[in-house]
C-alpha cells in the first residue's frame, strides 16, 4: 500500500507528459523524477498492451519499479512494486508479499545494468552531460 | 504490536523476546551463517540471551548466559515487519532452554558478509550508478520549485469554499 502512494505520490498521472528535450531550467524533483521515468520505463523492452510501468531512481538509495496492468481472467486491475534498496554491501529486493531477498548475481548485473542505461539516457536527453565526466554536453 | 510480544522489562532495546513466531512477512537471508552471525554478535554485545520455556510462552530470564557461552541457533535468522519495524529474528538455543530473539534490523545485519569476501563489483558499480543520477539531478533541481505547502493549503481551502459556496446557493 505504502509503495502503491509512493508511485502515484511520485510519479502521478505521467500519460500527458511528452518525453520532450528539458528547457534548461531549474524544476522540482517530483518533476525531475517524471522526467527520467519516461526514460526508464522504456529499459525493459517495450511496455504491453494495457501495462504502466514506472523505473526510476527515488533517492540516494532506493530504486523503484512500479507496474501496473489489468487482469485479463478478473479484468481487475493489478499493480506490483519493486522496491532496490541499496545498502553497503548488497542490494535488497522488497516487494510486498513476498520474502525480502538479496539479491546477487545476474540479477545483481540486470539490475546495474539498467541503471547504467538510465544513467547514460537521463544524462544526454534530461540533463544534457557527460554521464561519465558530467560535463555538460557541447549543444 | 510488536511490543505486546515482547517480554516486559526482559530486554535492553538492542533487542527483544516473543512470545510466539509472528507471522513472517520477511525473508531468510540467503547467507543464513552471516545473519546468524551478527544475531549472535548483538546476543553476546549484551553478555546475556534470555531463556524461554518454549516458543508459545515467555518466561522470566532462568539465566544470563556469559558471553563465553554458547548459543545455539536453532534456526536460521529471518527478517520480519511488524508496526513498520524491521526486526532480525532467529531461535537461540543454550543450555537454559529455546528462546525466539529478535534484534532491531539494521544496515550492518544484512547483507553483512565475512571479513575478506569481496564486494561484487556489480554492488560497486549500482551505488556509483545511483551516485551518478543524484549529481545530475542536482544540476536542474531547484529546491524553489518545490511545491509549497502552504499555497497548495491555500488552494485547497479555497476550493473546499467554492463548494461550500455552491452547495449553499443550490
Amino acid at each position: 500500500m505504502i509503495f502503491k502512494q509512493l508511485a502515484s505520490l511520485v510519479i502521478g498521472d505521467t500519460s500527458s507528459v511528452k518525453a520532450r528535450r528539458a528547457p534548461r531550467k531549474k524544476y522540482s524533483e517530483r518533476d525531475l523524477l517524471r522526467r527520467e521515468s519516461l526514460i526508464g520505463r522504456q529499459l525493459f523492452g517495450p511496455v504491453p498492451e494495457g501495462h504502466q510501468r514506472e523505473f526510476f531512481c527515488l533517492d540516494d538509495r532506493t530504486w523503484i519499479w512500479y507496474e501496473r496492468w489489468i487482469d485479463p481472467a478478473t479484468k481487475r486491475s493489478q499493480e506490483q512494486t519493486t522496491r532496490y534498496e541499496l545498502h553497503t554491501n548488497g542490494v535488497i529486493k522488497i516487494q510486498a508479499g513476498y520474502p525480502y531477498k538479496l539479491i546477487e548475481g545476474e540479477e545483481l548485473k540486470n539490475l546495474a545494468d539498467a541503471m547504467e542505461q538510465y544513467r547514460d539516457r537521463i544524462a544526454r536527453e534530461i540533463y544534457h552531460r557527460d554521464p561519465v565526466t558530467k560535463q555538460p554536453l557541447a549543444s | 504490536m510488536i511490543e505486546d510480544r515482547v517480554a516486559p522489562g526482559v530486554f535492553t532495546a538492542d533487542k527483544a523476546v516473543f512470545h510466539v513466531p509472528s507471522q513472517p512477512e520477511g525473508y531468510v537471508p540467503e547467507d543464513s551463517n552471516i545473519a546468524s552471525a551478527a544475531v549472535a554478535d548483538t546476543l553476546f554485545q549484551h553478555g546475556y540471551v534470555a531463556a524461554v520455556q518454549g516458543l508459545s510462552e515467555v518466561a522470566p530470564p532462568i539465566a544470563e548466559v556469559p558471553r563465553t557461552a554458547t548459543a545455539e541457533l536453532a534456526s536460521p535468522p529471518a527478517v520480519f515487519i511488524d508496526a513498520g519495524k524491521r526486526y532480525v529474528k532467529t531461535v537461540v538455543r543454550t543450555p537454559h532452554g529455546a528462546a525466539v530473539v529478535g534484534t532491531p534490523f539494521r544496515d550492518d545485519h544484512v547483507p553483512e558478509r565475512h571479513p575478506g569476501l569481496e564486494i561484487p563489483a556489480d554492488l560497486v558499480r549500482a551505488n556509483q550508478l545511483t551516485a551518478d543520477v543524484h549529481q545530475l539531478r542536482a544540476t536542474l533541481h531547484d529546491p524553489l520549485e518545490e511545491p509549497d505547502a502552504g499555497a497548495l493549503e491555500a488552494s485547497h481551502m479555497a476550493h473546499i469554499g467554492r463548494m461550500s459556496a455552491e452547495r449553499q446557493a443550490a
